[in-house]
């Protein structure tokens, strides 16, 4: 049997294709590994979508908490016309809420009392730091009288009903009297309490309840499962009071919604996504073996990118699986190419052709760079987006050559309307496809984007990414007019070297929003660390009042005599008690690490080692060079933010912070840097042709991914689309589509059959469109803003390589 | 089903009889406070109307009255008529099952406790997980008097209030309330005016 000369070099090809599936089907079982050790988690955090804003690492840190903290939590109204029917309602979502507590229930009420508790314990260690302010008045002004009828008052009295402190501790009620003031500061609104609004020139009565979602709230099946039961209540809730009206807010919310459209576009896009390439595969190959590798490339290639992303990321963002059913399109082409390969040149020919295979891989590798540049966007997501569709598409490559052998075995390929249809695509191009012509085309398209540039419509804000639900955008505006509450995505943020530093830009700043009338909400005020905790200052000139209890003989005499409380001698121990106390200070940062629950508000670095060379060097207190601190206020709702901005700016060291501005501002930076990566991409690109073709073919291929953006902007431009910044990273996959065509048509147009390899590509924009198509139809901005662009970009480029297969035949004819 | 109505003969579930709507009594309160030996001890009279509400008026170490009305609005009203609303959620939460215990109100005691009954003896137990945190039990006992309402604490600071001179009242507004309280302080609170 005669051995052909080239048997050696297929046997290693065959051996590394073998080695490369079984490396991948290691790494993927170990990722599965990985996966039912973590567990599943599908994110849908809408947080995740935003750029990294423009902070410090300490300020990034505390806006993160902040942030993480304000998702986690959902308010839920229940308003009716009469206050009767709002508090019959209440009662009934009271008491079904504690059922369904005891039934281990996700959605379950926030309860800020455990955390007060919790503070209670802590403030018991610094027991004479801390009085309510009208205390504090009463001691600085009061005399013997008003002394001892306030503390027989916590004593016997209904102040003293609630009981927080111990009296070994608390003798006369001082703390306890603080600690019940700052339960109230910390509760918030009470379901208990009925309030009432004016809406709509009507009064509306109403309840809030405050939910805390589980550590794991925004992660698809926690969601899900949270929302269910959320439902279930409400739909109970309504069918027995059918006037009360339920409102909700919060970040779960849009972000359950998001999901459900993500979900929704997800299914439609793998369904009709599949079952087009299924019918196409029906059609033109008519065999199982090829219709099965393609759709094992797919569904291989999908599952291999899915779990290297959730091993990567310990989870998978929602807005990765539906950028990933794109997928779908792409990973087919690799089959439909092999498939008129191999119909074209069988592998048992005489002279069996191998150019098909460096063709594969520079297309895998210019696919490869298209999507690495959307990992360059800075965005969390869609680095996410880019492993995924890396991987997936590595994945169905490897297979779709693992299994040529046996796919291509009893290989048909019936074309042929879809041929007739290509040569009268190619035909009606052919009078266009002159290189001078492609040139003043490609000339006049970016001569008039560039002199219309001005007229483009640029968007960078963060409704880029999603179009929020107007039921439930409602909902969040009359909640948060109604509650007063807190500004979720603006805080000032003041940095200091020292606790005293800080506390005395907060009281300057709060003086001055005190004397200006800038919030315009009467029940709330700044929430900062000065509301938690008192300054250094402050607690050492309360320890100073404190005295007055101890240190007052005709309170000392009621005590011990005329009310017969206490002993001498235990007043008298609680009088060295006092002394001993002096100068101890609960100070932010232990307040914070001692309360995890309570808002991070507060973030320092550099003290432990300040402390550190501080006791080395015998001294006790911290070198201010040493430390750093930023904590932030929150600014109630309905705040003249304008005025209050104005504030801040006169305060040294006093940061506006405001979320929205820096995602636009971050957007529009990620934006802009990405155009001048594209312009890169396609210079690359250019250097990468003209190497491998020559510098007439290759500007030639140049000119057509610079030609397909060029008219996409035209587009842009005559529509008045708004551009944002996945517009611009879409593009980044037009070029490695395009250039995966371009790279076909150059590498098979040398053979006689490359009429043919046009069909293949037909095919694959087809595939391609198809999913992308899907794409644009989403309801999600910024996906639908991906697929519009590549879609366009898909059309583009096919018309290219048709002009290009022309021009390539011109240029060979001419050669001869 | 006014608990301050009971009589002495009944040797059931003290919140099973019905009685009247109007109700006068007097009481005396132990606190007693984790580290201090011996119990505080208050004294003062109690006023009932089950479509208003419950007045507290303390009259000795300290006088004072706070003012639960069923429309969920509550009140201390202080010796020299200074009126403060109470904010605070747990003292609020306290006095209103004080005040619903006084009025006998089943249905809402029903939601919160389950109810464990043993001869003179009817027991509260909290079937809520926030109520468990701070109350172990309520128990209500017959007593020669009248009746013992001890509010048993998980921070063992608990509370006793015997109940005395209970009686039936056939009017209650807000001239006959001071009159009952010997003082003027939460009657307007309780009986406001109409306009």
């Amino acid at each position: 049997m005669p051995v052909r000369p080239d048997s050696g070099r297929v046997v290693a090809r065959r051996r590394a294709i073998n080695i490369a599936f079984f490396l991948a089907i290691a790494i993927l079982v170990i990722a599965l590994v990985q996966i039912s050790r973590t567990g599943l988690v599908i994110d849908t955090s809408l947080r995740s979508l935003a750029p990294e804003i423009s902070q410090d690492a300490l300020s990034e840190a505390l806006i993160n908490d902040l942030s993480a903290a304000a998702s986690r939590k959902a308010v839920v109204v229940l308003t009716a016309d009469a206050a009767a029917q709002v508090t019959a309602a209440s009662e009934h979502l009271r008491t079904k809420l504690a059922e369904l507590e005891t039934a281990d229930y996700r959605v379950r009420q926030a309860d800020p009392a455990e955390t007060a508790a919790d503070y209670v314990r802590l403030l018991e260690q610094y027991p004479y730091n801390f009085l309510r302010p009208s205390l504090a008045t009463l001691l600085s002004k009061s005399g013997d009288a008003e002394l001892s009828q306030w503390v027989l008052e916590q004593l016997y009295g209904s102040a003293g009903q609630v009981r927080l402190t111990t009296f070994e501790r608390d003798p006369f009620g001082a703390l306890n009297d603080y600690a019940i003031y700052l339960q109230e500061q910390m509760s918030g609104d009470h379901p208990d309490d009925v309030q009432t609004v004016v809406h709509n020139g009507a009064s509306r009565y109403f309840t809030v309840w405050q939910f805390e979602l589980p550590e794991d709230g925004l992660a698809l099946n926690a969601q899900a499962e949270w929302i269910a039961e959320l439902d279930a209540i409400r739909a109970d809730l309504q069918t027995q009071f059918t006037n009360v009206e339920w409102l909700q807010s919060g970040v779960i919310f849009f972000a359950a919604d998001s999901a459900r459209a993500a979900q929704q576009n997800i299914n439609v896009i793998s369904g009709v996504g599949i079952a087009g390439i299924v019918l196409i595969m029906i059609l033109v190959f008519r065999g199982a073996r090829p219709l099965a590798a393609s759709v094992l490339a797919i569904v291989g290639g999908v599952i291999f990118a899915f779990a290297i992303c959730h091993s990567l990321w310990s989870s998978i963002h929602i807005l990765t699986l539906l950028f990933g059913a794109s997928l779908i399109g792409v990973a087919v082409d690799y089959s439909l190419h092999l498939y008129y390969f191999r119909f074209a040149f069988p592998s048992n020919a005489a002279h069996a052709k191998t150019h098909f295979y460096p063709a594969l891989l520079l297309s895998l590798l210019t696919s490869i760079v298209g999507y690495s540049a959307l990992a360059m966007s800075g965005l969390e997501t869609l680095q996410q987006v880019a492993v995924f569709s890396i991987a997936g598409l590595s994945f169905a490559c490897v297979w779709v050559l693992f299994s040529e052998p046996w796919a291509v075995k009893t290989l048909v390929i019936k074309d042929g309307l879809l041929a007739r249809f290509t040569a009268g695509c190619v035909q009606c191009i052919r009078p266009f496809a002159k290189v001078k012509f492609m040139i003043a085309v490609s000339l006049l398209l970016w001569f008039v984007v560039i002199v219309f540039v001005g007229r483009f419509v640029f968007d960078d804000s963060p409704k880029a990414f999603i179009t929020p639900n107007p039921e439930l955008l409602e909902n969040e505006q009359r909640i948060s007019q109604w509650l007063g509450e807190y500004e979720p995505a603006t805080f000032i943020l003041v940095h200091g070297a020292s606790d005293a530093e800080v506390f005395g830009k907060i009281d300057r700043l709060q003086k001055l929003v005190d004397t200006s009338n800038i919030l315009n909400n009467a029940k709330k005020n700044l929430l900062g660390i000065h509301t938690l905790l008192p300054s250094p200052e402050e607690q050492l000139r309360h320890q100073q009042l404190n005295g007055t209890f101890y240190r007052n003989d005709a309170l000392a005499h009621a005590m011990t005599s005329t009310y017969e409380i206490i002993s001498a001698e235990q007043m008298s121990e609680l009088r060295g008690h006092y002394e001993q106390q002096s100068g101890a200070v609960l100070t932010p940062r232990e307040l914070m690490q001692r309360l995890p629950g309570l808002p991070h508000l507060w973030h320092e670095e550099g003290q432990e080692e300040g402390q550190q060379e501080a006791q080395e060097e015998g001294e006790t207190e911290i070198s201010p060079a040493d430390r750093r601190i930023v904590t932030a206020l929150l600014i109630p709702k309905n705040t003249n933010l304008t005025s209050l901005r104005d504030a801040v700016k006169l305060l040294p060291d006093t940061q506006w912070v405001s979320l929205v501005e820096e995602t636009r501002n971050g957007l529009h930076h990620l934006r802009t840097t990405a155009s001048y990566y594209l312009g890169f991409a396609l210079l690359l690109i250019g250097g990468i042709f003209i190497w491998r073709y020559g510098i007439h073919r290759g500007l030639v291929l140049s000119l057509i991914p610079i030609t397909v953006i060029g008219a996409i902007g035209l587009v842009y431009l005559i529509t008045q689309m708004p551009i944002t910044l996945f517009h611009v990273m879409a593009a980044f996959l037009v070029v490695g589509l395009g250039v995966d065509y371009l790279v076909f048509v150059a590498e098979m147009s040398d053979e006689e059959e490359s009429r043919q390899f046009a069909n293949a590509l037909v095919l694959s924009a087809a595939t391609s469109s198809l999913s992308f198509g899907l794409l644009s139809l989403s309801v999600l901005p910024a996906v639908s803003a991906f697929g519009t662009t590549v879609m366009l970009g898909i059309i583009g480029n096919l018309a290219g390589a048709f002009c290009l297969i022309t021009v390539w035949q011109t240029l060979k004819e001419t050669n001869r | 089903m006014p608990l301050l109505a009971l009589s002495a003969e009944e040797k059931q579930d003290i919140l099973d009889t019905p009685k009247s709507c109007l109700q006068y009594a007097e009481f005396r309160q132990e606190k007693r406070l984790e580290g201090l030996p011996k119990p505080l001890v208050s004294r003062g009279r109690i006023l009932l109307d089950c479509n208003h509400g419950t007045l507290w008026h303390t009259q000795m170490p300290i006088q004072e009255t706070l003012v639960y009305t069923f429309s969920n609005k509550h009140w201390l009203v202080k010796a020299d008529g200074e009126v403060q609303p109470i904010k605070n959620a747990a003292q609020k939460r306290i006095g209103d099952i004080l005040a619903r215990i006084v009025r006998g109100d089943r249905e809402f005691l029903d939601k919160y406790f389950r109810r464990e009954t043993e001869a003179n003896t009817t027991r509260l137990l909290p079937t809520q997980r926030r109520l468990k945190k701070y109350i172990d039990n309520i128990t209500l006992d017959e007593t020669p008097e009248g009746v013992r309402v001890t509010v048993v604490r998980t921070d063992n600071q608990n509370m006793q209030i015997d109940l005395s001179a209970m009686r039936e009242l056939t009017q209650l507004d807000d001239l006959s309330c001071r009159a009952l309280l010997e003082a003027d302080t939460g009657c307007a609170q309780l009986f406001p005016a109409k306009d």
